[in-house]
Formats: C-alpha cells, sequence, structure tokens
C-alpha cells in the first residue's frame, strides 16, 4: 500500500484582528507579531490508499481546517501538506449556483474540476440517477431542498471519481436511505483503492464504516488508530466532559490552555480601542 | 515575470474552460429575467436614448461633430465604453464573487478575471453589430475599417484584462477598492471623450493630460475605425503608450494574482 495523503508538521494559524484596518498594515509589514489561533498545530500524519478515514472532534477543534488542507482550498503556514492525486471536497451545497439548473451544474462543476466535454457527457446520466431529483434536474438549484442540494452535490463529486474525496458533514442532511447509498457507494470506492475523508459528529457512522480515525483535539492530533479504539476514547472523553460541573471545565481549559494556543480556549481580555462610530455610543 | 509565464500557461491550458466558463456567466446573468438576452439590447438602448437626448438635442442643440451627426458620433463612444465599464466593475469582482465555488477544487484561479472579461466581450461583439448599422444607416459604410476595429478590439481586450488582473486580487483582500472602483469607474465616463469631443482647441497641456487615460485611446480608436478615416492615429506615439501600459500592468497584475492566490480563502 503506498501512501496517499501526508501531513508534516502542518501548522495553520488565523491571526485574530481587532480592526479592518490591521489587515492592510499587515500586507506590506511582518505578519509574525500579533494574536494567533493556531487552528492546527504541528499536525502530522499519513494515510494510505484503500482506507476510511474517520475525523472526530469537538465544534471548532479543527476538522474543517483539515478537510480545507487535504483538498487544497486553503494552504499551510508552515510544515508540507502532500496529497498523490486529485481531491475532491464535499461539505453541504459547496460549489451549486443557486441560479442554474441541476444540469447546468453538473456541467460547470465538471468543467471546473478540469474534466474535459466527453467525460462531462459520460457522467451526467450516472449523476442524474445517482442524485434522484427526478424533474427538478431542469429547474434552478435554488428551489431544491436542503437534501435535494446535499444528494446533487454528492452524485457530481462521487462521480467525478476524485482519488481523494474529502466528506465534510455532507451526509447529516440526508434521510437514512440516501445515506446508506452513499455509504455503499464509498466502500465502493474503497475497494477501487481510493481515499476516504469522512468528516461526521455521528460517531455511529464513523464506528460502521470508517476503517481508521483521527481524533482531533483543539488544534492537535489526539489519537490516530484504527477506528475503535479512538472512538472508544473519544466517547469516554465526551462522557468525562459531559459529567463536569461548569467550574470543573474552567479549570479543564486551563490546563488545556498551557499545552495549546487555541483561540477558543483564550477569553477575550483585549482592549478595545475607540473607533471612529463609538462617538455616537453613550 | 516568472508569475506572467505561469499565468500565461494557464490560460492556453484551459481556453475550452473559458470559453464555457464565459458562457454560463452570461447565462447566469439573465437566467431569471423574463426578457433573458433582450437585456443585452434592452439596458444599452434606454442609455443611448437618454444620453443623446440630454447630451445631443440638450447641451449641444443638435450641432454635429467634425461633420458627424452627434448621436452617431456618441454611439460610437459610448458602445464602447460599456464595454469598459461593465468589465472594469464585474473584473474587479471576479474572484471575490467566485470564490466559494473556484477555490473549493484544483482550479486554475487565473482564468477567473480573463472568462469574466470574456463574458463581457460576448456582448460588446452583439452590440457592435448594432454599432455598424447604426453607423451604415447614418454617415454610410465607406469610413468603416474592419481591420483597424478588430484591432481595437483586441487591444481594449487585452488592456481590461490585464486592468482585473490587479484590481480583482486587491479587491478581494480589501472590499473598500472594489467600492472605490465602482465609483471611480462612473466618474471616468465624463474624463473620457466619451459624451463630449475632446477638442484641438482645447489648452495643449489639458489635451496632453486627457491622453494618458488609456480610455482615451480606445474611444477616440473606434471612432477612427468607423467613422473618421484616420489610419494615422494607429501610428501615433500613443500606441506606444498604450501597448507600455497593458504590459506594465499585465507583469504587476499577474505578480499580484499569483503572490496572494493562495491566500485569497483566508482573506474572506
Amino acid at each position: 500500500m503506498s501512501t496517499k495523503v501526508e501531513f508534516k508538521n502542518v501548522t495553520k494559524k488565523y491571526k485574530m484582528y481587532t480592526r479592518q484596518i490591521d489587515k492592510i498594515k499587515d500586507l506590506f509589514t511582518s505578519k509574525e507579531s500579533g494574536d494567533f489561533h493556531y487552528a492546527l498545530s504541528d499536525v502530522s500524519f499519513s494515510v494510505d490508499s484503500g482506507e476510511i478515514v474517520g475525523i472526530i472532534g469537538l465544534n471548532g477543534s479543527g476538522k474543517s481546517t483539515m478537510s480545507n488542507l487535504i483538498s487544497g482550498v486553503t494552504m499551510p503556514n508552515e510544515g508540507d501538506v502532500y496529497v498523490n492525486g486529485t481531491a475532491s471536497l464535499i461539505a453541504i451545497s459547496a460549489g451549486l449556483n443557486g441560479q442554474l439548473t441541476g444540469l447546468e451544474n453538473i456541467e460547470l462543476k465538471g468543467l471546473m474540476m478540469g474534466l474535459s466535454k466527453k467525460q462531462i457527457q459520460e457522467i451526467t446520466p450516472k449523476v442524474i440517477e445517482f442524485a434522484e431529483v427526478g424533474k427538478f434536474i431542469n429547474q434552478p438549484v435554488k428551489n431544491y431542498s436542503s437534501g435535494m442540494r446535499s444528494r446533487l452535490g454528492f452524485a457530481i463529486s462521487i462521480n467525478i471519481d476524485p482519488d481523494v474525496l474529502v466528506i465534510d458533514e455532507a451526509l447529516s442532511v440526508g434521510d437514512p436511505t440516501f445515506t446508506q447509498k452513499c455509504l455503499d457507494k464509498m466502500n465502493e470506492f474503497k475497494e477501487n483503492g481510493k481515499t476516504i475523508f469522512f468528516i461526521s459528529h455521528s460517531l455511529g457512522q464513523v464506528k460502521s464504516f470508517c476503517t481508521k480515525a483521527i481524533w482531533v483535539h483543539y488544534g492537535k492530533i489526539k489519537d490516530y488508530g484504527d477506528v475503535l479504539p479512538v472512538t472508544a476514547q473519544y466517547q469516554k472523553f465526551l462522557a468525562d466532559y459531559q459529567k463536569m460541573t461548569p467550574e470543573e471545565r474552567i479549570k479543564f481549559k486551563a490546563e488545556q490552555l498551557k499545552e495549546n494556543n487555541h483561540g477558543l480556549l483564550m477569553t477575550n481580555d483585549v482592549k478595545t480601542k475607540k473607533g471612529f462610530f463609538d462617538i455616537f455610543k453613550k | 515575470m516568472n508569475s506572467l509565464k505561469t499565468v500565461f500557461s494557464e490560460q492556453f491550458n484551459n481556453v475550452y474552460m473559458i470559453g464555457r466558463l464565459s458562457a454560463y456567466e452570461l447565462k447566469k446573468l439573465y437566467a431569471n429575467s423574463f426578457l433573458g438576452g433582450i437585456w443585452i439590447f434592452l439596458n444599452p438602448i434606454i442609455q443611448i436614448a437618454v444620453y443623446g437626448l440630454t447630451f445631443g438635442l440638450g447641451i449641444r442643440g443638435g450641432a454635429s461633430v467634425n461633420g458627424i451627426p452627434y448621436f452617431t458620433w456618441m454611439v460610437c463612444g459610448l458602445i464602447p465604453w460599456f464595454f469598459i465599464s461593465g468589465s472594469i466593475m464585474q473584473g474587479s469582482n471576479a474572484i471575490y464573487a467566485r470564490i466559494n465555488t473556484v477555490a473549493r477544487m484544483n482550479f486554475p484561479l487565473s482564468i477567473t478575471p480573463t472568462y469574466v472579461i470574456v463574458a463581457q466581450l460576448y456582448t460588446h461583439l452583439v452590440l457592435l453589430i448594432l454599432l455598424i448599422a447604426i453607423v451604415t444607416f447614418t454617415v454610410g459604410i465607406e469610413n468603416i475599417h474592419l481591420f483597424e476595429l478588430i484591432y481595437y478590439i483586441l487591444s481594449s481586450f487585452c488592456f481590461l484584462v490585464a486592468l482585473s488582473f490587479i484590481t480583482s486580487t486587491l479587491s478581494t483582500m480589501m472590499r473598500d477598492i472594489h467600492l472605490l472602483i465602482q465609483n471611480a469607474t462612473r466618474m471616468l465616463l465624463y474624463l473620457t471623450p466619451v459624451l463630449w469631443e475632446a477638442s484641438e482647441k482645447a489648452p495643449k497641456f489639458l489635451l496632453d493630460l486627457m491622453k494618458l487615460n488609456p480610455f482615451f485611446y480606445v474611444v477616440e480608436g473606434y471612432r477612427s475605425a468607423l467613422i473618421y478615416d484616420n489610419f494615422n492615429y494607429l501610428l501615433s506615439p500613443l500606441t506606444l503608450y498604450f501597448w507600455g501600459l497593458v504590459l506594465v500592468m499585465l507583469v504587476l497584475g499577474t505578480t499580484l494574482h499569483v503572490k496572494f492566490r493562495r491566500n485569497f480563502v483566508d482573506y474572506l
């Protein structure tokens, strides 16, 4: 088995601006000083082909940043992201244009993924069949229900046949029958030696069909390995966390802050400077 | 210079994509209207009528320009101006408005400004047919030089693409730039001899200052191709100045684009 995706000491940080003008200043000066939020700090892992990796963690722990990095939407500030082949991201309603019809969206998205005219003609019937939107295929996408939109998005992305597929919460709006259909399709994908990243809060789905799991915790990888031990650990953590009293949670966060420089753990103690519009305030 | 090469090779490798995506641009624009493509004509015709009445009959009292009816003379400047102003505004918004669709995949981002301008070019070419018809019926066909016309279409296209590389990058990072450009474009209509004549009687330094505006060259170029028999205009030093400016802007624009495009998503 070959390595399909590899993260080498990847850090993605966002600067926390308090004023718009600071953004402009940063274009011309060094960006090293200031208040940073480390969405991911020094993350390394590698995934072989044919794996389905579940990415789990609390809200804001860096799951979506990770999916954006894999699919090439953003670039890391430090370290390297190595992806062997093309990566495609499926997020809820990503890349669909509301003004255009379903059919036009298939062509448009195909074009943007770099497909040739012939390839687009080949996948179009498959997408229509998979998406099950019936007559709506000739209606503007803005008239779709959220389930239909997610089905179409999923159908397009999966038929484009990328080497790496990143699914960011996209199945959460589908009904169980469609979710099952997607899971079947993803298993087919897996057998073809493709790699899938599956981001979900549904531990049941993660357990039932992922082979590995990554637990992201405040921008760092807490655990990475076979799916069952990792999810068990995570579940144990969730149960413990929910049992905590508010005081204990504050203490827990303070302890975490020592280890992680994460924006969610910090309290906002920045003194707000007086802006122009404050003169209207009493 | 390296970024210029990168951007150029991305353009040439994706010619089919540019064509299809620009067609979708037009589709999106008219998808929701009842009249659809008729708006391509309707909107300019309304503007032409208003400007023709206010400036031609109102201010000038129907006087002609160098023996050419004011209306014809004005339309020869106004139709290229629609192309210019539309392209400046859309070009400046090219990346910002589409970043959510295009950044989610391995997409050659540098074709975005190009296909937005190409979409404007389609509309322009359709309007040019109207323009040629107007010129033929009012002053005759003898001064229409097709070769010159194609040259001026191409030069305005090149200039607008180069410009939108700069503006689309800057206005993605700072929204203020986009608002500034929108306002400046409206003012630019009155700084370019579209509705008024750049008379040779004006003070020389003022006229020279006007000629530094690259759209001066383009608008007067269209006129020389359509209504004046003035091939010398193409051979004037202004041509050299114009293409020098295009080159400088292309280098600057592509450098900015390549430098910042990896971070566009983070600026939103």
